[in-house]
Parts: C-alpha cells; structure tokens; sequence
C-alpha cells in the first residue's frame, strides 16, 4: 500500500488498482451534476481516439516531404532512409517521418500547456482557485473544447489544473511513443500527432479563459478596442519597455505597477508577438508593434530603453543583440533564461542600478511583480540617455553597401533567396528602392549576415534603406476579444451549415510568408467582401491591420469585428486559437443540438461535413503552429498552409479517383452511399496566394450543403478560379448533385460543358440534369462516417 | 554561378546535373512520357512565363500548371491542365518523366524529396537553383541562359 497525503491518498492494491481520494471526490462531484449525457469518450487516452483517426487517415493520406534523407535519433544510426528503406531499428522513412511530425506537434502543444499551467498557477496564488469562470451573459458554453474532450464543465480557476494535470498526462504517455522501438505503422503515430493537436486545442483553452477572466479582457466583445499596430508605433517620445514573447504575466505587470504610480502616460508598454496581443487586450493603451520578423529590427533601432522576455518565438540571441545596442534585457522566464544570474531575491533598486550603469547585461526575475517596478524604473533611467541615429548614419550606409561585392553567399543563405546581391548593386549607383521589396518579404533572421564574408549587417541596411517605407506600415488592430458568443452561433449557426453563408476562414499563425506581408491581407479581403466570415489570431491578426486603403483604413476598420457575414474577429493571441475550434463545436452544440460532453468523434464529424471552415497558416514556421493545424485537422477542419508548410514534412490530401474512400452513411436512407469528395483535403499547402484563395474557397464545400449554399460556395469556387487561374476549376464537376447546386448566372455554359465534356444528360426543355452526378439531392442527407454515431440517430 | 546548394539539406542521394542539351535529348525521345509542371514563379516573372509558353510551344509537350501558373500560360494561349498542388497526382498517369520549373525553390524541394523517396519516376528541374532532390537538374544559374538553350534546343524537336 502506498500513502501519499499532499494530493489526497493513493492505496495501490495487489489488484493494481490505484485510487486517488482527492481526485475521486472532485470527479464524483463534476459526475454528481448530470448536466449532460456523458459520451463515449471523456478524457480520452492515445487509442480511445484511434477509430476516428484511421477513419480520417484513410480518407485523407498522409504524404510526407522529408528533409533529410536519414535518422540520427539514437545511437544505431544515424541511418540512411532513402527510398523508404528502413533504419537499424527497423523503421522506415514514412513513418519515421510521421514520428518527427508527432515530434513537432509534441513541442507546440507543451509550449501551450505550460503557458496555461504558468498563467493557472499564478493567478490560483492571486486570486484563489474559487475563482469562478465566468464570460459574461452571452456565453453559456464557457470551454467547448474541455467540455467535449473531457467531459467536465469548469466553474472555477481550480478546475482548470485538473484539466491540464489530463493534459500533461497525455502529452507524456506520447511523448513516450517516441522512444526508439516503438510504432511500426505511420498512421499509428499520426494518430497520436493528432491527438495531440487535440490536446492542444484543450490546454490553449484553459490559457486563454484563465487570462480573459482573471484580467478582464474583453468577453467576446465584436466591438473592442482599436489598437495601434505597426513599426512606426516605436516612434514616440517616452521611455519605452519593449515586451517580447507570449505570457503576459509580466507585461501585465508593468502595465500595473504604471498605473498604480500615475505613470500611465509617461512610458509606453510596446510589445511583439502575443505577449503584445494579450498586453493589448488588458490595457488598449499598449502598442503592438508586430511579429517575431520585428524582433531583430526593433532591437536594433535601438529605440527600446528596456527589452522584457517571457517565453516562445524569441531569438536566441536577445542578449547579444541588446549589449550590442547597450539595451539591458529582463529576462523572466523558466523557458528562457539566457544564462543570465537569478536576480528574483534581490532588492529591486539594487538591480535597477546594475542594469541603467551597465553593471550587467541583464538579468533574470522569476517573479512578474517584481519585473513590473525594475523593468519601468530601468527605462526610466536609461532613457535620459538615448540618442544616436537609428540603425546608422547615411554615410555609413553608403560605406556598407560600397562594401558588398555581389558575391551571393547571403542570397543562398536566405530563406527566401532574396537578391540582396541586386539591391546593393543598384544602391551603389544611388537606387536604394530595391529595399523596400527585400524588406517587404524579409524576416529579418540574420541568417544572410551570418554568411556574408564581407561582415555587411545587411539587416540593419535594408531597414536603414527602407525606413520611411516600413514607418508607413503601422494601422489598427481591434484588441482580442476571446471568444465567441452564443447568441452569435445562435445567429450564424443554420447558415453556416446550410452554407448560405459560405464559410468561416482562419487565418492563424506566425510570419514566415513566402513574399510580401501584404498578402495576407490581399487574401482575406477577398473573402470578407464575399461576405465569408473571417476569424483570426496570433501572428496573422496583427499583420491583417498593418496596411491601410487609400483612405489610411486598415481592414479592421473597414470591417465589422461581429461573428458573422463578413465580419473581421480577432480572437487574440495562439492560446485563442483553440474559441475558433470551440466556434466549430459551439455550432453541433446550439445549432444542431449535438450532446459535447466526452462525445469527441461525433462533433468532429458532424463538422468535417457540415462546417464549412477553413484554417489558412501562410507563413507557419513554429511547432505550435504544427500542433493548432493538427488539432484543427482531428476535429474535421482542413488547413491551408503557405510553402514553407511544406517543411512541416506531411500532408494530408485525399485522392479524388478513389471513389471507394468517399462513403457515408446516410442516416435519412439508411444507406451506405457513395458522395462528392469534399473537403478532400485537412492539410495542404499552397504556393501562391492566388493558389491559397481558390483553394480555401473550395475546401468550404461540405457534403451537408443545402442547394442553396452550394449555389452559394460554388459560384465563388467558380469566380475566384477563374479571377485567379485564368479558367474553371478542374473538379467542379463533382460538387453538382442536381442544377440547382448551380451558380444561376453560369448556368447554361455550365450545363453545356456537363453535357458535352463530361457526358451528362440534360434536359434542356426544363434545364434539368436527367444523369451524371455521383448522387441525387435530398434536403434531408444526414451523413456521418462514424457506426456510433449512425446506430444512435437511426430509427 | 556558386556551386552552392540553396537551403542546404541532408540528402545521401543528390541529382546529377545536367544541361540543356541532355534534356533536350531526352525530350525528343521520351516526349510523349513527359510533362512540365509549372509553380507560381511565372506569375510574377513575365520574362519565364514567356520561355515557358515558347518551349510549350516548341515541344509540344503536356503541361501541368500549379500555384496559379495557368493564368500567364492560358493568356500566352497555351493549353494547359490546371491543378491545384494539392490534386498534383491526379494528373500523372500516362507519365513517367516530370519536368519542373517556376517554383520557390524550398518548396519544389519538398515536392521532388516526395516523390525521390515514394515514386519511380525520372523527375528533371530546370529551375534556377539546382534541386538536389530530383534525379536530374540544371546547375545554379541566375539568368535565363539555361532555359533559353533548352529553347533553342528544342527547336528541331
Ligand atoms: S531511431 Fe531507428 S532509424 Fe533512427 S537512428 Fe535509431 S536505429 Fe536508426
Ligand atoms: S554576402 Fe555580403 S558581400 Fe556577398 S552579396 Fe551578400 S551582402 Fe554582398
Ligand atoms: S534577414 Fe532577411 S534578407 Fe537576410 S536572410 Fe533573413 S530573410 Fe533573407
């Protein structure tokens, strides 16, 4: 028998049976409210899943793309996998490949959930674990995605640790799966990539409601704040503390520790990546100033009088790069401690001294209301003492460029080969324009400096050139504003499944884009005039608000921020990304009145053929962008990504003339019966951003369309491959059940092509389609692919 | 040009290289088995859009365009079959010799490591980068020269 009292008793019996009293007496009190009929799988572990899994797989293959030709994961090898051949261990290159892709989704998902376990840990030691989640009057449903996949209701912040304690738990039992002689079978790590996605979506739930109810971000508000964003945002004549990462634990309190001593207009809180998303949805007055590809660029400005880190997509070289610039760095988090002492015992005006005289470089503080007073006192003090021109003076400019003799090394050192070669050679003659297209795409890695032989800081160059083109960029972000409400998904619900609204797309994720910024925006907006609903986080939301029309408004401005028809919703940071999957499952739930609770393959169905959501990730580069598409793909959504995705390894695409992957079964007929392969994609990638429109565009179409909406769905399907690929679609021909599916302004060169290219017969007394789709209409097609799912509703 | 490879990778296998006259010769033979697929470059190059639609034109040989690519082709009046990536594979039965050209080369790396690994077939890039993942490709060069020979080349195809 074993005793352990701190987390209740644990008796473990010969029988192997341990029960843990403290947990048992919590669950019973969760089970004791019956608010639901508890589905098949609460709390799910790594098999539970699984049929739903190779339900998915076998309709939507993997492929892979691997980098490298070999495994060096242990010892054994490395070994060579060309051709599939199978490593010492006995694994081949497909599914060592989708062990990596499990890997990946591994990392992004554990960045997740300890940002919430840091964030619930905090604020239970703030606040208490009583207190309770509460979103406002407009939002019932508070966690669909914990509801659904654990089948718990959390009321309070307490709940939210038994719900990561689930989480953890299943991140290492995979992680454990890693381990070399283990899997055998692809689809089998696969499965366990995507029940990690899934798990991802849970743990950036509980983050963000922790956050959004412990600090009073706005509830769902379609009308929150505008916040300014952009480079130019840096320009300002007042200490500024650059906050980079993505906890907002100490950013918040700077923010505090500013309002509390009147200084609130005296410094500016400027941040990147979410932790500026979040500092902005607690304080409107917080600027954003953009993505990791800023990151490099501000701290070279020199601009910051003080640079704070928290955790994930910072640079390895912050340190350096602020002694460089004389900028002293705060660092703050466990994950990131960049060799500096622990300064989080000492007296606060100790270690503002060390910091403003240069004593020391940086220093680490693991206590956020700590960093709040030190980090706003240093940029206080260092302010008084800036100066010197930004980046360079312009005949140091001219000396650098005259340096460069064209000899390429940076160009195939860039990730996106641009022609620094060519722009130096015509800014040598006086033409500096040639910068501001580099810098347009440029992420400013560095990674070009590190491979010029000539010691050119290109970086600093290209800003320094396109300075007055990059000052330009700054616009309006509307502030996160979390989730989305019920009374909207009371609203949008039917026309979303009946498609008459045509689809929700998501554009998420970082900035490795494959050209300039601006396409981003380019994208959605096509869609946002189309009146499609667009849903946005992180990375993506920021730079949707950088470019302004010609008359100086940003699409947040031209667009309403309302969960509906052409609506812009900025959810908020990553962690928000998971109100975008509990929009998908908020719909089962009001909409259809599907139960949630622990009922994960029959919401992920009933999405995958009646929502017609898409997620776009055009310039995904992190792990944790792997781990969201993968949670959005087990859940039924499909992802596009943009090419450098294609580095992400694997696929997942359908094939078209395997008529036998696509069935249903039809709960109406009681038939088993053969549809239209649509959306026959969960992940894909796209290289141009006209490819990524018209493809988004038609992973819309969903086999539960009504006419109408497929009307709908088709006819911008149709408009956008023409606008953009110059003819028809390939495939349109298979989304038509019946004439009525048909654009009405296409109609008859539609039907004449079905006619006579692909031998339907028509009846063109009546303009009816007499043969030829792959099935009739019927307004009452109830599919699933689920067995479950078809016993319980079949009468 | 420098005899780098862009993006550098970890393969065992690299592409031989090879120029325009080898393809040229192995087009006259085996053209029927071939297709050129076409990425989004030619979207924003009008110079290769135009090579393209000539060497199309030349050789007669089919075409797959991708990422948007049969905008430029179409409006050149070439015929083309037009593909999303993702339905890349629905198009090659009948083939067994791909051509590749006009993509971000990171990504045409991705696409030919696939099929190197998974697919017997004989894949040739004659982008600007030399790709070594395919089984054939044209050297590094920053200019059109290569893909102007292969032109001329094909001229009495
Ligand atoms: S894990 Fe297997 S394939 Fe990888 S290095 Fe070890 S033995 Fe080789
Ligand atoms: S590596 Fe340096 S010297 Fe060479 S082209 Fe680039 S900037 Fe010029
Ligand atoms: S900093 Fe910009 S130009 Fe340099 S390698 Fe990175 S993306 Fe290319």
């Amino acid at each position: 028998m074993d005793i352990n009292i701190g987390n209740g008793i644990i008796i473990d019996e010969l029988r192997n049976i341990t029960i843990k009293i403290g947990d048992i007496v919590d669950e019973e009190a969760l089970r004791d409210e019956e608010w639901e009929e508890l589905g098949p799988t609460p709390k799910p572990h790594i098999l539970d899943l699984r049929y739903w899994d190779r339900k998915l797989l076998s309709r939507y293959e993997p492929i892979y793309m691997p980098v490298q030709d070999f495994c060096n994961l242990c010892t054994m090898g490395p070994c060579e996998l060309t051709g599939n051949k199978e490593g010492a261990c006995g694994i081949d290159l497909r599914t060592q490949k989708a062990r990596m892709v499990t890997i990946a989704c591994l990392i992004g998902a554990s960045a997740h959930a300890t940002h919430a376990r840091h964030l619930v840990h905090y604020l239970i030691e703030k606040f208490g674990r009583d207190k309770p989640i509460d979103l406002g009057p407009d939002i019932d449903i508070e966690a669909p995605n914990i509801r659904l996949v654990l089948g718990i209701k959390p009321k309070t912040i307490g709940d939210l640790e038994k719900v990561l304690n689930y989480v953890e738990q299943e991140l290492v039992r995979v992680l454990h799966t890693i381990h070399t002689g283990q899997e055998e079978d692809y689809i089998d790590f696969e499965s366990k990539a995507l029940h990690v996605g899934m798990l991802d979506h849970v743990g950036m739930e509980v983050a963000d409601i922790a956050q959004i109810v412990a600090f009073n971000y706005p509830k769902g508000d379609p009308d929150a704040p505008l916040i300014d964003v952009g480079f130019g945002v840096l320009e300002s004549e007042k200490p500024i503390i650059l906050v980079i990462g993505h906890n907002i634990l100490p950013a918040r309190n700077i923010d505090d520790y500013l309002r509390e001593h009147g200084l609130e207009n005296k410094v500016e809180i400027a941040g990147l990546c979410c932790t500026a998303i979040d500092t902005s949805r607690y304080d409107p007055r917080a600027k954003v100033v953009g993505t990791l590809s800023y990151e490099l660029r501000a701290i070279r400005s020199g601009i910051p009088d003080v640079v704070v880190t928290d955790e994930q997509c910072i640079r390895a070289d912050t340190l350096r790069e602020c002694a460089k610039m004389g900028i002293p760095l705060i660092a703050t988090s466990e994950a990131a401690a960049r060799g500096l002492i622990d300064r989080t015992e000492d007296d606060p005006d100790e270690i503002v001294r060390d910091l403003v005289s240069g004593n020391v470089k940086g220093v680490l503080i693991r206590d956020p209301d700590k960093v709040g007073e030190v980090a706003v006192k240093v940029a206080m003090n260092v302010y008084k003492n800036r100066k010197s021109p930004i980046y360079m003076s312009d005949e140091e400019l001219e000396d650098l460029v005259d340096r460069c003799t064209m000899c390429m090394n940076c160009v195939f050192a860039c990730p996106h080969n641009l022609r620094i070669d060519r722009a130096m050679e015509l800014a040598k003659s006086g033409d500096y324009s040639y910068f501001e297209i580099i810098e347009d795409t440029c992420l400013a890695c560095g990674r070009c400096e590190q491979a010029c032989p000539r010691n050119i800081r290109i970086v600093d160059v290209i800003m320094k050139a396109a300075y007055k083109h990059i000052r330009e960029k700054t616009g309006k972000m509307r502030a996160g504003r979390g989730p989305i409400k019920d009374t909207e998904i009371r609203k949008v619900g039917q026309p979303i499944v009946m498609g008459t609204i045509p689809g929700v797309i998501a554009p998420i994720g970082c900035p490795n884009y494959p050209k300039s910024r601006k396409e981003v925006s380019e994208i959605i907006e096509e869609f946002l005039k189309r009146k499609y609903i667009v849903v946005t986080t992180g990375c993506h939301a920021m730079d949707l608000g950088m470019y302004r029309d010609e008359e100086g408004k940003s699409l947040y401005e031209k667009y309403p921020g309302v969960f509906d028809a052409g609506g812009l919703v900025n959810c908020g940071s990553c962690v928000s990304n998971s109100h975008i999957t509990g929009a998908a499952i908020k719909i089962a739930a009001i909409f259809a009145q599907r139960k949630l609770r622990g009922n994960y393959a029959e919401i992920a169905d009933y999405i995958l053929h009646r929502i017609g959501a898409v997620g776009l990730a055009w310039g995904p580069y992190s792990q944790k962008a792997a781990s969201i598409a993968t949670g959005f793909n087990r859940l039924g959504i499909p992802a596009v990504v943009g090419p450098h995705g294609s580095k992400y390894r694997r696929g997942y695409v359908g094939k078209l003339w395997k008529k036998d992957k696509w069935w249903v079964y039809d709960i109406k007929t009681k038939k088993k019966m053969e549809i239209e392969p649509c959306p026959d994609c969960l992940l894909v990638v796209a290289e141009t951003k006209e490819e990524a429109i018209v493809q988004l565009a038609r992973l819309c179409l969903r086999p539960g369309d009504t006419y109408m909406g497929r009307q709908i769905k088709l006819t911008h399907y149709i408009e956008l491959s023409e606008k953009y690929l110059g003819c028809l679609p390939d495939d349109w021909h298979l989304y038509v059940r019946t004439e009525m599916d048909l654009p009405t302004k296409m109609k008859d060169r539609l039907l004449k092509i079905l006619e006579d290219e692909h031998g339907w017969k028509i009846d063109w007394s009546k303009k009816k389609i007499l043969e030829g789709p792959i099935r009739k209409y019927d307004a009452g097609f109830n599919p699933t692919i689920v067995e479950h799912v078809y016993d319980k509703y079949v009468r | 040009m420098k005899e780098k490879i862009f993006n550098p990778e970890f393969q065992v296998e690299k592409a031989r290289k090879i120029g325009p006259e080898t393809l040229a010769r192995i087009l006259k033979k085996r053209k029927s088995k071939s297709v050129l697929i076409t990425g989004g470059k030619l979207l924003e190059d009008e110079i290769l859009a135009d090579l393209i639609a000539e060497l199309v034109k030349k050789s007669g040989i089919k075409v797959i365009a991708t990422g948007g690519s049969s905008k430029p082709l179409i409006e050149r009046g070439i015929n083309v079959n037009t593909c999303l990536l993702s339905h890349i594979t629905e198009k090659l039965t009948d083939v067994n010799i791909l051509i590749f050209v006009g993509f971000e080369p990171y990504l045409l790396s991705r696409l030919l490591s696939n099929i190197k690994h998974f697919l017997n077939v004989l894949t040739v890039s004659i982008d600007f980068y030399y790709q070594p993942n395919a089984k054939l490709s044209f050297p590094n060069c920053d200019n059109y020269g290569l893909i102007e020979t292969l032109v001329s080349c094909l001229s009495d195809c």
